[in-house]
């Protein structure tokens, strides 16, 4: 994978990092008890998860770095396989870990970044500022304090904007501001919208004098990268258009937005890492195979031979996250994110900042839908294994979140097939949640704008 | 000639009546005896005298006959009652083991009878339980929506008023 031109260390010299420090940018999971691994040689032990039907492989490279490989078993019956490869980098203090599915992680002493095969990098600083970067190393947005009317706040100037698997960059770079908010004992950045003139507002608030026909060049409808439950022809209403293009819109922004000159290195690099983990599969096997007593003991741990064979080839065919399929969204989700949306535009109307606690402390909290804007590694709140959630990706309260923790548990309702699974359970940043407050009404206002500027005028958005 | 007894036609000389069998003549009995009917020994009574009197008589002992007789009947009584517990104990330990293996299939039958109600007892409670629980969820997710529905009317009636207001 590319690295941005300008390294996270780079753009954090130009935003040193404040008195505020935000919680971690993953979840601590929590304690649970390890079972013994299985040396199988100086370099390679098996650690056996029998409760998950799988086992985790453990190997060091001769060049330092490490390779972890985890096998389980999924509700429906199928083997799930990823990994990883780490490379820590002692000079930098960089601990950088890139997975079988396209992910790629980096902590660094002062910043975490995470990004997806082909798309953007997205980094958070120590200060809980935040800046992203193209593959090819142009920036998508970043962030840097200021003072507005006597009030610190965050400014995030953005330049460009995610759109059918390209960046749009726009003719002159937008600038959003963010209150600096404390959260539970620390500081978080709550978007600050733009209000717009009443006139703005107004087809929001009735049916369309003329149907937004969906057709393949409709501009302002929803990317094919979802799939509704019942789709529509043509929508009469603002409200139902929105919702959709707000679903679709942040899912879109996953697909690899790389060239095709990066993409293949970058898949390269991917084919070879799951060459070796597969390969590392398949030695592991033949060594427990032709030891009795490495049998013996796995078996005493509840591993069988045949479950560590028998997935060893998954890997070779795994996906990439921007290689998948379309995402399946229920009606009632559909249904939901548009209640939000009108709720997100009137808020925007009146010039409402939302905060996580505003959501959390408020009585539709149970049913509230967060929606990641960026993919964050996240922890199973009953294994402590880590999955991803990446933009598009919905999720709500499991339970409602303890006053004092920076945690909240959080079910996900839908989600990418390389993402955490519907139903599970993980351990979410409340931090992390109050970007992707930030994130949907940033969206709203996006696409209010897409659909203000096309809905009177469809000849101009048509074929555009 | 007649039977002494029956009165019957016999032969002239016949010892017995050839219908009742009684037997004719100065020895014949008034009723039917096997005995009277059997040759008797001819021992006189003085002669059975003599021989008691020539028939070695025991040596005396004094109390032992006594102790000899009380040593057999407890001993007697010992081994019978020996016999009997054993007997007793052995009917008892088939009995306990007949009536242990009823208890048991007995017992059994009542733990699997127990544990069907008991796991139909349970999946009841789960099954209630469950359906408190969805009714409690569908509750709240509808008290959630209805929450929702009034913060986007007030919203939504500010935007429109401030709107307005402006116009």
């Amino acid at each position: 994978m590319r690295h941005a031109t300008q390294s996270p260390a780079q753009t954090l010299a130009a935003h040193p990092p404040g008195a505020h420090a935000l919680a971690p940018a993953t979840a601590t999971p929590t304690a649970r008890p390890a079972r013994p691994a299985v040396a199988l040689n100086q370099t390679t032990s098996v650690t056996p998860r029998p409760e998950r039907g799988g086992y985790a492989i453990q190997h060091q490279n001769p060049d330092g770095s490490r390779m972890v490989v985890n096998q389980h078993r999924l509700a429906g019956g199928t083997t799930h396989v990823g990994g990883y490869k780490q490379v820590v980098d002692p000079r930098s203090g960089t601990t950088t870990r890139t997975y079988a599915d396209g992910h790629r992680t980096i902590a660094g002493p002062d910043y975490r970044s995470r990004s997806i095969y082909g798309g953007p990098t997205y980094t958070t600083y120590r200060s809980g500022l935040h800046s992203a970067v193209l593959p090819g190393g142009r920036p998508l947005y970043r962030e840097g304090y200021a003072v507005y009317r006597g009030q610190r706040v965050v400014e995030r100037t953005v330049y460009a904007r995610v759109a059918y698997g390209h960046p749009v960059y726009y003719a002159a770079p937008v600038v959003r501001v963010y209150n600096v908010v404390p959260l539970y004992g620390a500081p978080v950045y709550v978007y600050r919208p733009y209000v717009y003139e009443p006139v703005f507002y107004r087809i929001f608030w009735s049916p369309f004098v003329t149907p937004v026909v969906v057709t393949r060049d409709c501009y302002i409808c929803p990317a094919r990268v979802v799939v509704f439950a019942s789709p529509v022809v043509s929508y009469t209403n603002s409200v139902d258009l929105l919702g959709d293009l707000q679903i679709s819109s942040a899912f879109d922004e996953r697909v690899a937005v790389a060239s095709a000159a990066e993409q293949q290195a970058d898949h390269d690099e991917l084919a070879q890492l799951r060459q070796q983990m597969s390969g590392l599969q398949q030695q592991v096997g033949d060594t427990v195979g032709s030891n009795e007593q490495l049998k013996t003991q796995l078996a005493a741990q509840g591993t069988k031979l045949a479950d560590i064979k028998a997935e060893s080839d998954a890997l070779k065919a795994q996906q990439t996250v921007s290689e998948l399929s379309p995402v399946q969204v229920p009606e009632e989700v559909r249904q939901q994110v548009r209640q939000q949306m009108r709720l997100s535009i009137a808020q925007h109307r009146n010039g409402r900042s939302i905060a996580v606690s505003d959501i959390a402390s408020s009585g539709y909290a149970k049913i509230y839908l967060f929606q990641a804007a960026a993919p964050i590694n996240v922890t199973d709140k009953e294994t402590g294994d880590e999955c991803f959630l990446n933009s598009g990706d919905l999720i709500r309260f499991s339970s409602p979140p303890n006053g004092d923790s920076a945690v909240a548990q959080m079910a996900v309702v839908t989600s990418g097939a390389d993402s955490c699974k519907p139903r599970q359970v993980v351990e979410v940043p409340m931090a992390d949640l109050q970007e992707m407050l930030n994130g949907f009404n940033e969206r709203v206002e996006g696409n209010m704008k897409r659909v203000n500027s096309c809905v009177g005028a469809s000849a101009k958005c048509q074929n555009t | 000639m007649h039977c002494d007894q029956c009165g019957t036609v016999i032969h002239e000389g016949a010892l017995f009546c050839k219908k009742c069998g009684a037997r004719q003549g100065p020895m014949a009995a008034p009723s039917v005896d096997m005995s009277a009917a059997l040759p008797v020994p001819a021992v006189s009574r003085a002669e059975a005298a003599v021989a008691r009197a020539e028939a070695p008589r025991p040596a005396k002992s004094g109390t032992r006959p006594v102790v000899w007789a009380v040593v057999a009947s407890v001993v007697v009584s010992l081994g019978g009652l020996a016999g009997y517990l054993g007997w007793r104990n052995k009917v008892d330990a088939e009995e306990a083991a007949q009536k242990l293996a009823l208890f048991a299939a007995e017992s059994g039958r009542h733990v699997a009878e127990s544990e069907r109600r008991a796991a139909d007892e349970v999946t009841a409670i789960a099954g209630v339980r469950q359906a408190a629980a969805e009714a409690s969820e569908r509750a709240e997710i509808a008290a959630a929506k209805a929450a929702l529905d009034k913060v986007i009317s007030e919203e939504e009636a500010l935007a429109k008023a401030s709107a307005g207001a402006q116009k």
